[in-house]
């Protein structure tokens, strides 16, 4: 178990670096706005501008610029500044990571409290129209893009405009602090997208949480649990549940990965700051340093989730070997 | 092994046959083909969404004549006329089947041309993913060794990859002007032309100079020439891209619809490729395929005669249930402002649009939204029904 870990954590550092590689040669090789000419305002002069460029270090060769990324993030965790306004990428992430956790992390819990006991109760009622109701609701909140159901459900329930007053709405973020300084705020500001952001996953776990249970209804030991007389509720609690849920933390490590790199599309549609919206923005602005942090964070997220899983695994399958 | 997926299509009995009315004398053969269809055809839900899926082609196929025939305006015809008495976008009426957006375009038109976009999209990016996806999850699963490592470290790449981010990276950067990474045809068509006729000569060299196992004939001239044909496959395209296509250079990935197929296509071709791997690799270990092995059939044959044919169920399954995913995907990005340069309607775009003035105009996000929902759940419907009936023993 151990040497695998070490094994695993050390190709997550060299996948790391790949990534940073690629995002640095993509970055050069692809035309886009020129950071210098951005960043000198509305009339640059050609000096102006050449004096921007060496002061962001532009004017060396991209290996140089790269390497010297490399020592300064790998020996002193520093991610570099801004091109547009000088703050540090670092400072920037850490503002915006709150929000987007905050997110994410409700979501998670919505969804899995939401998804987990439709899954059960629909593969219980197998076939019949609890089962039918359940999984046709499913196939339809997969179905809808969260960024219009995020528009829907604030035409419909927002404070400010909906029909049905009942969330707090788009603007109800607050501009300064997150959800440890100031949780009064932020807590109401996030239930409506959670529950928009939950949507789609609750499907996809009670349709996944109900193939699992069905088939592992049918096992043997499952009838051997009822033949020795053990009641319907233990049966399936401690014999289906028990062995159905496992494969669900495979696709929740993956799921919540992608999310805190930053949920783009609920961020936008319900103006929160949070990292998608910052990787969004500094894309638009050619800001090399900021969008380099932004996809070195989303993919640690991604691979240490995926690490994570394999090892949660092995503790809850006690087959599985590495 | 060629007649489908036989293994995927045993006909479970009671589940969906008549079960009382078929008596043992009754049994009667069919086909893996008449199984499907046997069982497909009592999915009503999933018929209803087939139909409706051949209907939307049509309608994409023919979204300007139709336009024309409701009388309803083109998708791109701007009009002041059409704005309320305060200047912003109007409601449903009869001249604007489903209101105006803020230009006074008609929403009706412009959703129904929106169609064409997602359909072009997500067919055209599912073929891409299918074609490499297939091919990588069985070279990979068959020959297994460096390829494999290769593939899945790749892979590995690819899906730590912030896939959104590295879209939006694209997309922005070969939005400008001709688009990004400029190749000449010209040459790319002679390297491929090239790389066809070497193949071609070496697969004709060296089986008909290597010295023939024992008790095996040496190889006949038409056997020769059959074994060269499959490097077809470059010379042709090759000779097309080198002397057919005039335009010398161009874009790898031109602005608009490209960018957002080459996205679709690099982050969806890694799970295609990991499903057929795996298949491969249970398929691989399977008697048959050590019979054919053993009766001296080739790498190609055991790979498209034996392998290919029992890989039809999962690929059929997997490549509907990727399509109304692709259609999401294509979505998102247009509502993030890649994909279809502005006056091209597609649905993801108008609903971003609709954001300015949903509050006031609810019909703007409502329509393309409810379009794009419909498709999707009907890809979705359809692709869980060829599920069931290509695969009963899931008990879903």
């Amino acid at each position: 178990m151990i040497p695998f870990i070490i094994r695993r954590l050390i190709w997550m550092v060299a996948l790391l670096l790949i990534i940073s590689f690629l995002t640095f040669v993509i970055f050069y090789t692809l035309p886009s706005a020129d950071p210098a000419l951005l960043r000198a305002g509305k009339q640059p002069t050609p000096e102006l501008v050449a004096t921007i460029r060496q002061q962001l270090g532009l004017d060396k060769p991209f290996y140089v610029q790269y390497v010297k990324y490399l020592d300064r993030l790998v020996f002193h965790f520093d991610f570099g500044y801004s091109y547009q306004n000088n703050v540090s990428v670092k400072s920037q992430i850490f503002d915006r990571l709150p929000a987007t956790g905050a997110l994410a992390l409700g979501g998670m819990l919505v969804w899995l409290l939401v998804g987990i006991p439709i899954g059960i109760l629909a593969a219980l009622k197998h076939g019949r129209w609890p089962d039918k109701l359940a999984m046709g609701a499913a196939l339809v909140a997969i179905s809808a893009p969260v960024y219009w159901l995020g528009l829907v459900s604030l035409y419909l329930f927002s404070d400010e405009l909906g029909k049905f007053p009942l969330f707090k709405g788009q603007g109800a973020y607050p501009s300064s602090g997150n959800i440890f300084t100031n949780p009064g705020a932020v807590i109401p500001a996030l239930i409506l997208p959670c529950l928009v952001l939950a949507a789609s996953f609750a499907a996809v776990y009670a349709r996944f949480m109900r193939g699992n249970l069905i088939e592992v209804m049918s096992e043997d030991y499952v009838r051997t649990a009822r033949a020795k007389g053990l009641r319907e509720r233990r049966v399936v609690l401690r014999h289906g549940v028990r062995s159905a849920i496992t494969p669900i933390v495979t696709i929740l490590g993956l799921d919540l990965g992608i999310l805190l790199g930053g949920a783009i599309l609920t961020e936008s549609v319900f103006n929160i700051p949070g990292v998608g919206r910052l990787a969004f923005d500094s894309i638009q602005k050619s800001d090399l340093p900021t969008v380099q942090g932004t996809v070195l964070m989303g993919a640690f997220f991604i691979i240490l989730l995926n690490l994570v899983v394999d090892v949660i695994y092995a503790f809850l399958d006690p087959r599985v070997r590495y | 092994m060629s007649t489908g997926a036989a293994e995927m299509l045993q006909d479970t009995g009671g589940t969906i046959t008549d079960g009382a009315g078929t008596s043992p004398a009754a049994i009667a053969a069919r086909s893996p083909i008449q199984l499907f269809w046997r069982r497909l055809r009592h999915d009503k839900v999933a018929l209803t969404a087939a139909i409706f899926i051949v209907v939307l082609i049509f309608i994409a196929i023919f979204a300007g004549p139709l336009i024309s025939l409701t009388g309803q305006r083109p998708p791109n015809e701007q009009s002041t006329k059409y704005l309320d008495s305060f200047g912003s976008a109007s409601g449903p009426s009869s001249a604007n089947w489903f209101g105006t957006d803020a230009l006074g375009r008609s929403v009706f038109s412009r959703v129904l041309v929106g169609a064409q976009v997602s359909l072009k999209v997500a067919f055209i990016s599912t073929a891409v993913i299918l074609v490499i996806g297939v091919t990588l999850g069985m070279v990979a699963g068959y020959y297994r060794g460096w390829i494999d490592t290769l593939l899945a470290r790749t892979m590995d790449v690819i899906l730590a990859f912030p896939v959104l981010l590295l879209a939006l990276g694209l997309g922005a950067a070969c939005s400008f002007g001709n688009g990004c990474i400029q190749i000449n045809y010209d040459r790319v068509g002679q390297v491929v032309f090239a790389l066809g006729v070497v193949g071609a000569l070496a697969t004709v060299g060296w089986r008909g100079l290597r010295p023939p196992p024992e008790g095996v004939a040496p190889p006949k001239r038409k056997e020769l020439a059959l074994a060269a044909l499959p490097w077809l496959v470059l010379i042709v395209p090759g000779i097309l891209l080198w002397l057919v296509i005039k335009k010398t250079t161009g874009a790898l990935i031109s602005p608009g619809l490209p960018v957002v197929i080459f996205i679709i296509a690099l982050a969806g071709v890694p799970y295609m490729a990991r499903i057929i791997r795996g298949q491969v690799l249970s398929l691989r270990e399977k008697e048959f395929v050590e019979a054919a092995m053993s009766l001296g059939a080739s790498d190609s044959r055991i790979i498209f005669r034996h392998i290919l044919p029992n890989l039809v169920a999962p690929i059929i399954v997997y490549t509907t249930l990727i399509i109304p995913t692709n259609i999401l995907f294509e979505a998102a990005l247009s509502f993030l402002g890649v994909g279809v340069q502005p006056p091209t309607a597609s649905w993801g775009s108008m609903i971003a649009d609709a954001i300015e003035i949903f509050d006031t105009a609810w019909w703007y996000m409502t329509f393309p939204g409810i379009a794009l929902l419909l498709t999707v759940l009907a890809f979705n419907l359809v692709g869980d029904g060829l599920q069931d009936a290509l695969n009963p023993r899931t008990g879903r």
